[in-house]
Formats: C-alpha cells, sequence, structure tokens
C-alpha cells in the first residue's frame, strides 16, 4: 500500500509486480511457476487417459515432418510479401477518389473478412483457381493465404494511414509536397512505425492459418503430420511436434512484435 | 508587399465565414490580422497561404491573382511559407531534415546545397545544437522556431504566420515572438494572425480588425491598437490590452 517499493518484504515482491518495476528475478521465477502449473495440468489429463507413448514409428517419419515444415515456411513466406503487397494496394485503393474502386475494394475486404478461410480455400481452388487454369496448387495456395491476409492487412494499413494527424498533412501541403510525395516522404514512413506492430501479429496469423490448406493437398507441416498419424497409428506423437513446430515459427515473431511495440513510440 | 483582397467570401457548410471583404494594401512589410476567435482571420490567412478555395472574390498578392485550382494553389504554396499555432514539424525527421525536405523535394535544391543552408539558418536562430534533434525532443518554443526556419529557407515572397504563439507558454512565446521580430527586422514580408496584441502593434505596419466575417477596421497600426474607429473594435483593444 503505501510501503516505499524497496522495504517491502521480498515475498512480496516475488508475488507482487511493482509500480516502478518490477525485479528480473520475481518475472522469471513466476513464468517458470506458470509453466510448470499448466504442465502438470496436461501431464494429470494424460495420466486420466492413460496414454502410452510410442515415439519407435513416428521417429521413422521424421523427414517428413522436416519437409512440412519447410514448405510452411516457403508458403508463409511467399504470402508474406504478396499479401504485404495486396494489402497496401487495398488501403491506397480504398482511399483513392475514383468510386468503382473505393468500392470494389471495401467489397473484397468485408467479403475476405465475413467468410470463413476454409470457405475461401475450397471456392478459390475449385472454382477460381480451376477457372483461371491454375494447375499448381502451390501457387494456388499462396494466392488464397495472400488474398486472405492481404485483406487484414489493408485494415492495418489504412488504419496506420488514417492515424497520421490532420496536421501533418496540412504541413506536408503547406510546404507545396505533391499527394505522391506525401504518401512517400510524411504518411509512410510514419505509418510504418505504427503498422509493424500489428503487421506482424498478422504474419503469425498467416503462418499458422497456412495449416489449412493441407485440405487442398498442399504437403505442407499439418498435412504431412496426419499423413504420419495415419500410417503409424500414433496421435500425440504426431501433433506434439506439430504443435512445437508452430511456436518454433510464431512465437519468436510474437515475441519481436512486443519489442516493436515499446520501441516504436515517440512523442509527437 | 502588395495585396489585394475583392470581394472575398468562404463558407463552411453553409455558415459564412469571410463576408464579401475587401482590402488594399500597399508597401507594407507586416500586416497582422486580429480579432476575436472565429472572427474569420485564420480563414482569411489560409486563403493566401493556398490552403482554402474561397467561394467568391479575387486576391492578388504583389500583383499577382491567386488562381484557386489545386495545381496553381500548389505553386502558389511553394512560394510562400506558412507556419501554423502547433505541430508543423514531421515527427520522423530531424530538425534539419525538416528544413531540407522542402528544398530536396519542392524546390529541387542539391541535398548538399540544402544541408548547408538548413544549418547556417538554425545556426543562426540559436537552434545550431538541435539540428539532429527530432521534434519530440525539442521544447514546443524550439520546435516553432524550427518550423519557421522551415518556412523562411524556401526564400518566400511572404511568410504567413497562423496564431504561431497560441500553442507555447509565455517563455516560449517570447523566444518565437523574437524571432518574428528579426525577421521583420531583416525587411521580409510578413502576415501575422494574432492573439499577441502589444506585439502585433510593435511589430506590424498594418493592421486588420476581423469580426463576424467582416473588416471592421484597417489602418496603420498605430491607428487601429491606438485610436480604434469601430466601436467593436474598441471594446476589443480595450479587453484585451487591458488584460494582455
Amino acid at each position: 500500500m503505501c510501503i516505499p517499493e524497496q522495504d517491502s518484504p521480498v515475498w512480496r515482491r516475488l508475488f507482487h509486480a511493482g509500480e516502478s518495476g518490477t525485479p528480473w528475478w520475481a518475472h522469471t521465477a513466476n513464468a517458470v511457476a506458470a509453466l510448470l502449473l499448466i504442465s502438470a495440468f496436461f501431464y494429470y489429463c494424460l495420466r486420466q487417459v492413460g496414454y502410452e507413448w510410442n515415439w519407435g514409428p513416428v521417429w521413422v517419419y521424421r523427414q517428413k515432418f522436416v519437409t512440412g515444415w519447410l514448405v510452411t515456411i516457403g508458403i508463409s513466406a511467399a504470402a508474406l510479401l504478396t499479401s504485404t503487397f495486396i494489402g497496401v494496394a487495398t488501403a491506397l485503393i480504398r482511399r483513392s477518389r475514383i468510386l468503382i474502386l473505393h468500392h470494389a475494394g471495401t467489397i473484397y475486404v468485408e467479403l475476405i473478412r465475413s467468410t470463413p478461410l476454409l470457405v475461401q480455400i475450397l471456392i478459390f481452388f475449385y472454382v477460381i483457381a480451376n477457372a483461371a487454369g491454375v494447375q499448381n496448387r502451390y501457387v494456388a495456395g499462396v494466392a488464397i493465404l495472400s488474398l486472405f491476409a492481404g485483406a487484414y492487412i489493408s485494415e492495418i494499413v489504412r488504419s496506420g494511414i488514417e492515424n497520421i494527424a490532420e496536421s501533418q498533412l496540412e504541413s506536408a501541403r503547406a510546404i507545396g509536397l505533391s499527394e505522391a510525395q506525401t504518401y512517400r516522404y510524411v504518411i509512410f514512413p510514419q505509418a510504418i512505425r505504427q503498422v509493424l506492430p500489428p503487421l506482424t501479429g498478422q504474419f503469425v496469423s498467416l503462418i499458422k492459418d497456412s495449416s489449412l490448406l493441407s485440405i487442398i493437398a498442399i504437403e505442407e507441416f499439418t498435412l504431412n503430420a496426419q499423413e504420419v498419424n495415419a500410417n503409424t497409428y500414433s496421435g500425440l506423437e504426431s501433433y506434439l511436434p506439430l504443435a512445437a513446430g508452430y511456436l518454433l515459427l510464431t512465437l519468436p515473431l510474437s515475441l519481436w512484435t512486443r519489442r516493436l511495440e515499446h520501441r516504436f513510440r515517440y512523442a509527437t | 508587399m502588395q495585396l489585394e483582397i475583392q470581394g472575398l467570401t468562404k463558407r463552411y457548410d453553409g455558415v459564412t465565414v469571410l463576408d464579401e471583404i475587401s482590402l488594399e494594401v500597399n508597401d507594407v512589410h507586416c500586416l497582422v490580422f486580429v480579432g476575436p476567435s472565429g472572427g474569420g482571420k485564420t480563414t482569411l490567412l489560409r486563403i493566401l497561404a493556398g490552403l482554402e478555395r474561397p467561394e467568391a472574390g479575387h486576391v492578388r498578392i504583389n500583383g499577382e491573382g491567386l488562381a484557386f485550382d489545386e495545381a496553381r494553389l500548389r505553386d502558389h504554396r511553394r512560394q510562400v511559407g506558412t507556419v501554423f499555432q502547433s505541430f508543423n514539424l514531421f515527427p520522423h525527421l530531424s530538425a534539419v531534415e525538416n528544413v531540407t525536405l522542402p528544398l530536396v523535394k519542392v524546390h529541387g535544391v542539391a541535398p548538399g546545397v540544402a544541408h548547408d543552408a538548413a544549418r547556417e539558418l538554425l545556426e543562426r536562430f540559436g537552434l545550431g545544437d538541435h539540428m539532429e534533434k527530432k521534434p519530440g525532443q525539442l521544447s514546443g518554443g524550439q520546435r516553432q522556431r524550427v518550423a519557421i526556419v522551415r518556412a523562411v529557407a524556401v526564400k518566400p515572397k511572404v511568410l504567413l504566420f497562423d496564431e504561431p504563439t497560441s500553442a507555447l507558454d509565455p517563455e516560449m512565446t517570447a523566444e518565437v515572438l523574437e524571432m518574428i521580430g528579426e525577421l521583420r527586422a531583416e525587411g521580409r514580408d510578413l502576415v501575422l494572425v494574432t492573439h499577441q496584441l502589444a506585439f502585433a502593434r510593435s511589430v506590424s505596419d498594418h493592421a486588420v480588425f476581423l469580426a463576424n466575417g467582416k473588416i471592421l477596421d484597417s489602418g496603420p497600426a498605430e491607428d487601429v491598437f491606438g485610436n480604434p474607429g469601430n466601436p467593436a473594435s474598441r471594446r476589443f483593444m480595450e479587453r484585451v490590452l487591458r488584460f494582455g
């Protein structure tokens, strides 16, 4: 309460977040404790169902996990680039004064955001990709994922642009910058700072969402794990490595997002 | 500077902010617009800055008529220097980058030359130690002075100030007013919207009193401030000068 921080007893500092900062050891100890508790819960559940571990058969298929994991990285990376491009383009289109572009952008974003990705994958793959003559299912997969993530990214970019204060645009106008120059020298450099954290978050989602591409037989991480599962009649031995593989990709990104959120704060 | 305004009218959503105002001043170096808030003085300045399009009327600055289409307005904006109340600077650029951006990107000055010019100006106005700082690291007064340097650097035919000290505390107000005074002494042409009547009186050679979208008084600064002919402006001056 009114006790100065440095005078409060050690047990208090161990369990409570201080108002003027918490020592690192308190954080570490509590994080480890929380992790142990959660692990204990899972351990208890496994004991209850009497699960019998058998890693042998799955180990034989280890190469399949690695290949799938690499395919997932490849698909995600490609979709990351394409979706960023689509997202920025859509954000600009939606700001366009040409009404049909504005509305086309809005309809695209709303359609994508209001339907499940799984449904989009099926429709895109069996109707649009077929009609367009896209034979390669990996290309189709990257396209679907990019269209999906692009809609969300365009919203992120749009809010980033709209968050630039009106006075900034006014200043840009007053010094005689053209509209293109205003975007290039004033809006984008400032928007990127606001947009980067949610954008990284969106990339985490994108990696996870790529697992749904297994439905159209793209041999990525999830499909391969399912195959191993089917071939070995194993259960958790196939799915735990799957979860770990995704975590390995998404966790660093998530942590990086946090750091970005802290770093990109400046007074205006 | 020579300024000629005829029948200038500006409306926002049906509200008349400037009501057919006309004004002619010749051979003036510092023109001030004063009057109550919402009287139309900022709008008038923004039209002179090429930031607003009036519904009717003509403006000539130094004999050159203002055309109110976007392309020619942008051209006009490049020839004047405008300083706003606050939040002028781009927060992601350092002080010197803020000054060089319009020089390089709008006026086509070579980056090296622009940098030297910017440094010289910043040093002259006591900002030499703050060149590399971002606006967030500067005080309000320093920020506003950098903004003025940015406007001055492009060698505008006229400098326009829209209440440049309204967002500042008294000490910072003083340093900004001092700088405006220096620019005036250098013989630059200024148009100033301000609530700092004492300063306006000392610096200007022509004053215009605006209220309710009309010019109620206009003349040499000594007359407008010292001996207001119009009852409304007399009341305003007496009230503000007494407490200001």
